[in-house]
């Protein structure tokens, strides 16, 4: 553990080199405090990160998966017992589930058991300065990974799509906060835009030792604003977006000081003493390019992947089979005709085909029911995001262009419907475009 | 080096190259000009009042300036929008001001080596024109009155039919947390700003909220684009001074030079701190106060609500007696009616769309008012039979016509009613 002066460095000249305790091997003492705290963060931030970086590495990810049925035969059974609350679900597209709360307990657990262990057992050290920088490095590209693939998921349009016809069409007051949140940002691809270079900005500042500071302080303004909208628009990713922001805290707590006296005092502020991971010349070039390398590597292959999302998932297709926006003009429920009341609960308004894969329903009460979709000649199956049970299947006919008949069973109800083509409306949302000069505000 | 060091007349101060020079003057005018009448505007009360002269002034030459030079009518309008013809014109008149004054203060000023006392001063004009705005923006929101609760007519309306503005406003309307979010860090940047210590970091925030917010506005075609982006420009030239001490600590990892702040007098320097923490907290008391003002008289969250707030489904409606089912394909039977606003209805018809009428609301009786037709004035008897279920009976367009309206539970819908979730099984995205 005890690493070679590098005297070429001229590091021992430098009197910051007292102050770099996390570079310096013959840091002062920490105090046991310290120690013991250092201790509990490096065990839950391990804990937290792992199975990083391996899980990111095509092909290698498949090493972790025993690691993650280990936690998903761990927590379940944790929850139940400890907590007598069922943990079942999975993370899925929400990572605030029960699971993983019972994890981060598990987490904490572990964490807090480690640090008493590990500081009975270790007690003489005088401090971890080695050790810290190698957890720095780990939370730090930990974080990068996170920052670059969130950046490349808005760069490229694909986290947040253009509104569809049947988002369009529903009423601002049916849609969940989580709703409005990516119906907002999908309905501007500059500001997507704005929001995803700013994050890649972040992650590849922290990629590169010298602006890690730099990058932790973009990431941590663009953080909390992600944590505010997480928190305040029900968007489940509170757990792991509040993870990011103190992983980004933890990288800036080491510099406070220099930019207290940078940004406050107005002092002068001594560089730090940047210790190479290696003696070797060829070691540390051989690392500056490994690492430039996977960096842009991660990155093309991300906005590569981003790409293809947007291809498959966002780009609307107005010659799909049955794509648009279908008037129900005639529609008989258990053999009963509904004539389109407003007041009907249950009878159809709209049926509209614009997501590829999604068939969604507008009720007469202008509220969108949404459909897994799966064409086949002449039968639509349709499921139910996140209820994997919940299945049915619909026959069709296009009798005429423009004309489509629905014969099926939803909810235990017997549903027969003509429905005809509509011209979507044009919407003011989509059409309204940008202006240099505004007379009076288009608030509408 | 010196700078911080010596103070008074002997002081040595670097000569500034003659672009510098050039470039100083013609910042120093333009800013000068695009700020004022700053800081008598921000006067509690009387600023408006001061500085009408002023405004009539520019109301004066603008149009003028705009017919002559670009051949474009420019009408003067009130309140809004940022970005009208109006607005363009000026910043262009300011531009031909601020290259003008430079001409001629070039010629008649070129022996002079520097302007540091300027600058530093123009400094201190520019921090307190930006802390002041910072800290009014940061203020409409902590106290929600520049985005209200969404009203109950933009709970009904369809995503696309709002404009992008009108979007924006619902979103942020829709969360009051994420809005005091946005204002505390909108004043924090501008309380950072008022003080010299801490100006720098103050000018780092308010860089950051500010291209966030002027990203918002040319994304959302927000008629404040000019404003924002000088704002954001301000928190940038705030900057530039310790750009080096920013780069060699950020990027480069040099030794960072001590900033040039000059110590200021000690025998004054605890009372003038304490002045000055004075004014800020009392201009930011005036301002909260100020918001608080329009979000109770101006509709904000904190107003009350008018009668029969709320959505109204018109469940029955019989026109001469015959009776009208509530049928998506009758085109012109009333599908709902919205109070959002006293002495103000809006109804929206089966097919969507809506008109907006004026109300007069009388004890048992109420009319409704057209805004381009005096004449047409339908007047019913009202009775609200039961809490939520409202009788009307009158004559409107000549027949007799009689609707009951059933008030639906706002709660009912989502984006109202979903609230905070520690736990999600699932998203909920709908």
């Amino acid at each position: 553990m005890q690493p070679a002066i590098d005297a070429a460095h001229g590091a021992a000249e430098s009197p910051a080199r007292d102050r770099s305790v996390e570079a310096a091997p013959d840091a002062a003492a920490w105090s046991p405090a310290k120690r013991a705290l250092f201790r509990f963060v490096f065990a839950y931030l391990v804990l937290y990160n792992f199975p990083f970086p391996l899980d990111y590495i095509p092909y290698v990810g498949m090493i972790a998966s025993p690691y993650q049925e280990l936690w998903n035969a761990l927590v379940p059974w944790v929850g139940r017992h400890l907590f007598h609350a069922d943990a079942s679900v999975l993370p899925n597209g929400s990572g605030d589930t029960t699971y993983n709360y019972v994890q981060v307990f598990c987490f904490l657990a572990i964490a807090s058991i480690a640090t008493v262990v590990w500081t009975i057992r270790d007690r003489k050290r005088a401090h971890y300065a080695r050790l810290h920088e190698g957890l720095r490095i780990y939370v730090r590209f930990a974080l990068a990974a996170a920052m670059i693939s969130y950046g490349a998921g808005k760069v490229i349009k694909s986290q947040f799509p253009d509104p569809s016809l049947d988002r369009l069409l529903q009423p601002y007051g049916d849609a969940s906060p989580m709703g409005l949140v990516w119906t907002f940002m999908g309905s501007s691809t500059a500001y997507t835009f704005f929001a995803g270079a700013a994050e890649m900005i972040g992650g590849l500042l922290l990629t590169v030792r010298r602006t890690t500071l730099l990058g932790a302080l973009v990431s941590l303004g663009v953080l909390s604003n992600i944590v505010a909208l997480n928190f305040c628009y029900d968007i489940p990713v509170k757990l792991y977006s509040s993870h990011l922001l103190a992983m980004a805290v933890f990288l800036i707590v080491p510099d406070l000081r220099r930019l207290v006296d940078l940004l406050v005092l107005g002092r002068g502020v001594e560089p730090v003493a940047i210790q190479p991971l290696f003696r070797r010349l060829w070691l540390r070039r051989g690392a500056l390019v490994l690492r430039t390398f996977i960096v842009l590597v991660y990155t093309a292959f991300l906005l590569n992947t981003t790409y293809q999302d947007n291809r498959t998932y966002s780009q609307r297709d107005p010659k799909a089979p049955l794509h648009g926006l279908w008037n129900v003009d005639e529609i008989a429920i258990d053999g009963q005709n509904r004539p389109p009341l407003v007041t009907d609960r249950e009878r159809w308004r709209r049926v509209i085909f614009d997501v590829p894969g999604m068939m969604a329903v507008q009720l007469m009460s202008d509220s969108r029911e949404r459909y897994v979709l799966k064409l086949d000649k002449g039968t639509m199956t349709l499921g139910k995001r996140g209820d994997a049970k919940w299945k049915t299947t619909f026959s069709y006919a296009q009798p005429k262009p423009g004309l489509l008949t629905m014969e099926g069973t939803l909810d235990g109800k017997k549903i027969r419907a003509r429905l005809h083509l509509e011209k979507p409306p044009k919407f003011l949302l989509t059409t309204r475009g940008f202006h240099w000069i505004t007379e009076r505000p288009f608030s509408r | 080096m010196g700078l911080s060091m010596a103070h008074g007349s002997e002081e040595y101060l670097p000569p500034w190259s003659p672009a510098k020079r050039a470039l100083f003057r013609f910042a120093f005018s333009y800013l000068g000009l695009y700020n004022l009448p700053f800081p008598l505007n921000a006067i509690p009360w009387a600023g408006p009042i001061i500085t009408q002269p002023y405004k009539d002034l520019w109301n004066r030459l603008v149009p003028w300036a705009g017919k002559h030079l670009l051949g474009v009518n420019v009408t003067i309008r009130s309140g809004g929008s940022g970005d009208t013809t109006y607005n363009y014109v000026q910043v262009l008149c300011f531009l031909i001001l601020a290259a003008v004054t430079t001409a001629v203060w070039t010629v008649l000023d070129r022996k002079r080596p520097e302007y540091t006392r300027l600058y530093a001063g123009l400094r201190v004009y520019i921090r307190f024109a930006l802390a002041a705005a910072m800290l009014a923006y940061g203020a409409y929101k902590i106290i929600p009155s520049q985005f209200a609760k969404p009203f109950p007519s933009q709970l009904i309306e369809p995503f696309g039919e709002a404009s992008p503005m009108g979007f924006l406003w619902i979103f942020m309307g829709a969360s009051s947390g994420y809005t005091i979010f946005a204002g505390t860090a909108e004043m924090l940047g501008g309380m950072l700003l008022a003080f010299r210590r801490t100006a720098l970091l103050g000018a780092l925030v308010s860089i950051g909220v500010m291209s966030h917010v002027a990203a918002l506005n040319l994304s959302y075609d927000v008629p404040v684009k000019q404003y924002s982006l000088h704002l954001l420009a301000m928190g940038i030239f705030l900057t530039l001074p310790d750009l080096r001490r920013l780069l060699d600590l950020f990027v480069l990892n040099r030794p960072v030079e001590p900033a040039a702040l000059r110590p200021p007098r000690a025998r004054f320097r605890y009372t003038a701190l304490v002045a000055q923490a004075v004014l800020v907290a009392a201009y930011s008391g005036y301002l909260l106060y100020q918001s608080y003002d329009a979000s109770k008289n101006q509709w904000g969250n904190l107003s009350s609500r008018p009668p029969f707030y709320g959505i109204w489904t018109v469940e029955e409606l019989a026109v001469d007696g015959v009776a009208r089912p509530p049928l998506l394909t009758d085109a012109t039977r009333w599908r709902r009616v919205l109070f959002d606003y006293p002495d103000y209805v809006s109804v929206q018809l089966m097919d969507g769309s809506r008109s907006d009428y004026g109300l007069i609301l009388g004890k048992r009786r109420l009319a409704l008012t057209k805004f381009d037709d005096r004449s047409w004035r339908p007047t019913f008897a009202y009775r609200e039979t039961r809490p939520g279920l409202l009788a009307l009976d009158g004559t409107m367009d000549g027949r007799k016509t009689r609707l009951t309206l059933r008030r639906e539970d706002e709660s009912s819908y989502r984006l109202v009613s979903r609230g905070f979730h520690w736990i999600n099984e699932t998203p909920f995205n709908r």
